[in-house]
C-alpha cells in the first residue's frame, strides 16, 4: 500500500510542530524519518494512522484519501514509542488481541499467533 | 472534515453518561443537603436565630470546640510519630502497625464508644479506680474527648504517611550530613515539605472531630448543656419534634462541611503540585 | 532511594517515634478492643451462642448485612460511572460536581440522617411521590439502603478516579489501532485495569456501610425484626445495661470487619502489584 502526505501542517496549541509537510512512499519500500527530538517525526506518524487530524493537508492511502476514516478503518499498524503493551493481558493475548477484535476463529487465531511468535523466536510464550 | 479521535466516546454516549451521572449526584447528595437549610428556614429566620442562640445549643457548640481542640493536636501529634517511624525505617511488623492504625475506620462509632464504657464505666474496668479519686469519664466530657480521640485518630496519619513514603528521604539524609539534629530536619526539612499533606489530614481529623455521633453518643449520658455536642443537639431537637430548630443547628455542620471540603480541595491540590515537583526532578536526575 | 533497618538507617528518631506511636496504639486502639473479647467471654459459649442468633439479632444481620452489600453494589455502579464521568469528559459544573462527591463523607452523620428522612418521609419530596407510587422508603428498610448508598458513595468514586487519570491513552490508541471499536476498546482494555480500584472502593464502602449508625438511625425508625441495625441493637442493650450481650454482639461484629480488613489489604496490595507492572 502506498502513502501519499501531501501539505500536511499541524499545531499544538498554537506551537506548529508540522510544516506544509510532504511525502511519498511507494508499496512495499522502507522509509526512515530522521531528525532531532520534538521535530514532529511521531506526530507525522500519528496523522499518517490516523490517532491526530491534520489542520491542513491530506493524507491518502494507496491512492484514496483517508480523511473520513478513523484510526480503526485505516488498517495501520503502529508501533507506539513507549510500547502500549496491554499489562494485564499475557504474551499470547497482547498478540491475539487485533485478531480477537476482530472475531476471528480460535483455531486461526492461536495458528497466525504461534506463527507470529515464533517469528521473533518467542514462541515459549505463547 | 475528519473522523473523530478514536479515544473519545460518541457523542450521544458522553451526554447519557453526563446527563445520568450529574441527575444522581443532584439527586442523592444535593438535594438532602439543600433539604437541610430549606427545614431550617421552615419557620422563618426568627426560629432560626433562636435556635443557634439558645443557651444548651451553644454549650454544644462549646463542647464541640473543646473536644476537637483536644483530638485534632493530639492526634496531629500521633500522626507525625507514626508517620516518621513507619516511612523512614523498615522493621518487623511494620505492616501490622500500618494495619492497627487503620483499624477505627473498621469499627462501628457504636463499638468504639461502647469500648470507652467498658473501660471506663462504673462496671467497668477502671470504673472502681475512678470512683475512688472520684473522677468520672463515661456520662462526662473526659468520656466524650476520648471517644473522638479514638475514633478521628487515624486520618492525620493515613494522609501523611503516602506523602512521606513517595517523598522519599533524600533531603532529609542531605540534611543529616549537613550536620542537622533529628530534630533540627524534622522541623526545619520534613514538616515544611509535608505541610499540606498535613493540613488536609489535620481538616478531615477535625470535621469527623466536630461531627462524630454514634461514638459519642454511646458514652455521653446526653445530658442537656452539658455533655451534649453539637450532632448530640441536634438528634434531641429532632426527637422532641422541633425540626427547625434541628436543622437550624444541622446547618452549622453543614457550612463547617462546606470549608472542610474548601480547605481539602486547596490542601489536595497542593499536595500533588509537590509531589510531582519532586517527581519530575527525580526523573531530571536519571 | 534503599530503604534501611533501623540498625543501618542514618536518620535519628526510630526510638521515640516507635515509642510513641506503640504506645499511643497500644492505649487508644488494643486495650479497649481487647475489653470487648473479655466482656462477652464473661457469659460463657452458651450464653454468647444465645445472644448472637436470637431473632432479633439474625434479623439485625440479615438487614445490616443485606443492605451493605446491596448499598455498595449500587455505590459501585454509580461510582464507576461518575469517576468516568469526571475523568474523561469536560463540561459544565465539572468542579462542582467532583467536589459534590465529598460531601457524605465531609456532612457529619447525623445531619446526613436527619436530611435523608426530611427528603425521603412522607411529607418529603422525594418520599410523598415514591409513596403515592406504593414505595415506603422512611421507616422501612428502603431507607436503611438510600441511607447507605448515600454515605458509601465517594468511597468508589475516589478509589477509581485516580487510576482512571494514570492509565495511559496510548493502550486506548493502540487497541483502536489494532481495529477495535470503542465498546471492545473500554471491556477489554479499560475494564480490566481498573477492577481492582473498582472493588477495593466496594470493600471500603461495604465496611463503612456495616458500621454505620448515625445516618441510619433517623431514617430506618428502628422496628425489632424490621428495621433495626446491627449497630443500632447493640445500642439498645447498652441503654438496657446488658453490657454481656452487647459485648457478644460487638464481637461477632468485629471478626466480621477484621476478615474484611484483611481481604481490603489483600485487594490493595493486588492493586499495587498490578500497577507495577508497567
Amino acid at each position: 500500500m502506498s502513502i501519499q502526505v501531501r501539505n500536511v501542517s499541524k499545531a499544538f496549541d498554537g506551537h506548529p510542530v508540522l510544516r506544509d509537510v510532504s511525502l511519498d512512499v511507494a508499496g512495499g519500500s522502507l522509509v526512515a524519518l530522521l531528525g532531532p527530538s520534538g521535530c514532529g517525526k511521531t506526530t507525522l506518524l500519528r496523522v499518517i494512522c490516523g490517532l491526530e487530524a491534520p489542520d491542513t493537508g491530506e493524507v491518502l492511502h494507496a491512492g484514496g484519501s483517508v480523511a473520513a476514516k478513523s484510526a480503526r478503518e485505516r488498517n495501520v499498524g503502529l508501533v507506539f514509542q513507549h510500547y502500549a503493551l496491554f499489562r494485564h493481558m499475557t504474551v499470547f493475548e497482547n498478540v491475539a488481541f487485533a485478531l480477537r477484535v476482530r472475531k476471528r476463529p480460535r483455531a486461526e487465531v492461536r495458528a497466525r499467533v504461534e506463527e507470529l511468535l515464533r517469528l521473533v523466536q518467542l514462541e515459549g510464550l505463547g | 472534515m475528519s473522523a473523530p479521535r478514536v479515544t473519545e466516546d460518541a457523542r450521544w454516549v458522553r451526554w447519557t453518561l453526563t446527563g445520568t451521572t450529574l441527575a444522581f449526584l443532584a439527586l442523592f447528595v444535593l438535594l438532602p443537603t439543600a433539604a437541610v437549610f430549606h427545614e431550617a428556614l421552615s419557620q422563618g429566620w426568627r426560629v432560626f436565630a433562636l435556635a443557634l442562640v439558645d443557651p444548651d445549643a451553644l454549650s454544644a457548640v462549646k463542647l464541640t470546640l473543646l473536644t476537637a481542640a483536644i483530638a485534632v493536636p493530639l492526634n496531629t501529634a500521633f500522626g507525625l510519630a507514626a508517620a516518621w517511624c513507619v516511612t523512614r525505617f523498615r522493621f518487623p511488623g511494620r505492616n501490622v502497625l500500618v494495619t492497627l492504625i487503620d483499624l477505627p475506620f473498621g469499627v462501628s462509632p457504636v463499638i468504639s464508644g461502647m469500648m470507652i464504657v467498658l473501660l471506663f464505666g462504673t462496671k467497668g474496668l477502671l470504673g472502681p479506680w475512678l470512683a475512688a479519686h472520684g473522677l468520672r469519664v463515661v456520662f462526662a466530657v473526659p468520656g466524650i474527648v476520648i471517644a473522638t480521640v479514638f475514633v478521628t485518630f487515624p486520618f492525620v496519619a493515613r494522609e501523611i504517611i503516602p506523602f512521606l513514603e513517595a517523598q522519599g528521604t533524600e533531603e532529609e539524609e542531605a540534611a543529616h550530613v549537613l550536620g542537622a539534629s533529628g530534630w533540627q530536619l524534622f522541623l526545619r526539612v520534613t514538616l515544611p515539605n509535608a505541610k499540606w499533606p498535613i493540613l488536609y489530614g489535620v481538616i478531615l481529623c477535625n470535621a469527623r472531630a466536630m461531627g462524630e455521633f454514634g461514638a459519642v453518643s454511646v458514652v455521653s449520658g446526653h445530658v442537656r448543656g452539658v455533655t451534649n455536642t453539637i450532632p448530640l443537639h441536634v438528634e434531641i431537637l429532632h426527637g422532641e419534634y422541633q425540626f427547625a430548630a434541628a436543622f437550624a443547628v444541622a446547618s452549622l455542620l453543614v457550612l463547617l462541611a462546606g470549608v472542610t471540603l474548601v480547605v481539602k480541595r486547596a490542601a489536595e491540590w497542593k499536595t500533588h503540585a509537590a509531589l510531582s515537583a519532586t517527581r519530575a526532578a527525580m526523573r531530571e536526575q536519571r | 532511594m534503599a530503604m534501611r533497618r533501623p540498625s543501618e538507617s542514618v536518620l535519628p528518631g526510630f526510638g521515640l517515634s516507635m515509642g510513641i506511636t506503640v504506645a499511643y496504639l497500644g492505649l487508644v486502639v488494643l486495650i479497649p478492643l481487647s475489653t470487648i473479647f473479655l466482656r462477652s467471654s464473661s457469659l460463657g459459649w452458651s450464653g454468647f451462642w444465645q445472644v448472637v442468633t436470637s431473632p432479633r439479632a439474625l434479623a439485625s444481620y440479615r438487614l445490616s448485612f443485606g443492605a451493605s452489600l446491596l448499598a455498595a453494589a449500587a455505590n459501585l455502579v454509580f461510582g464507576v460511572l461518575v469517576a468516568w464521568v469526571l475523568v474523561r469528559y469536560r463540561f459544565p459544573l465539572r468542579s462542582l460536581a467532583d467536589a459534590v462527591v465529598d460531601l457524605p463523607f465531609a456532612l457529619p452523620t447525623a445531619v446526613s440522617g436527619i436530611a435523608l428522612t426530611a427528603v425521603y418521609s412522607r411529607t418529603g419530596v422525594l418520599g410523598g411521590p415514591l409513596e403515592r407510587l406504593g414505595l415506603q422508603v422512611a421507616f422501612a428498610p428502603p431507607g436503611v439502603l438510600v441511607a447507605l448508598v448515600f454515605i458509601g458513595l465517594p468511597f468508589v468514586v475516589r478509589s477509581v478516579q485516580p487510576v482512571l487519570q494514570e492509565l495511559d491513552r496510548e493502550m486506548e490508541e493502540a487497541a483502536a489501532v489494532l481495529g477495535a471499536t470503542r465498546w471492545q476498546t473500554v471491556r477489554r482494555v479499560v475494564v480490566p485495569e481498573v477492577v481492582p480500584a473498582a472493588l477495593t472502593g466496594f470493600a471500603l464502602a461495604f465496611a463503612r456501610a456495616l458500621g454505620e449508625y448515625g445516618s441510619v438511625v433517623f431514617i430506618s425508625g428502628n422496628m425489632p425484626l424490621r428495621t433495626e441495625i446491627t449497630p443500632l441493637l447493640i445500642m439498645t442493650k447498652l441503654e438496657q445495661f446488658d453490657y454481656a450481650g452487647a459485648t457478644a454482639l460487638a464481637a461477632v461484629m468485629l471478626v466480621v470487619s477484621f476478615v474484611l480488613l484483611l481481604a481490603l489489604n489483600r485487594l490493595q496490595a493486588w492493586t499495587r502489584a498490578r500497577a507495577g507492572m508497567a
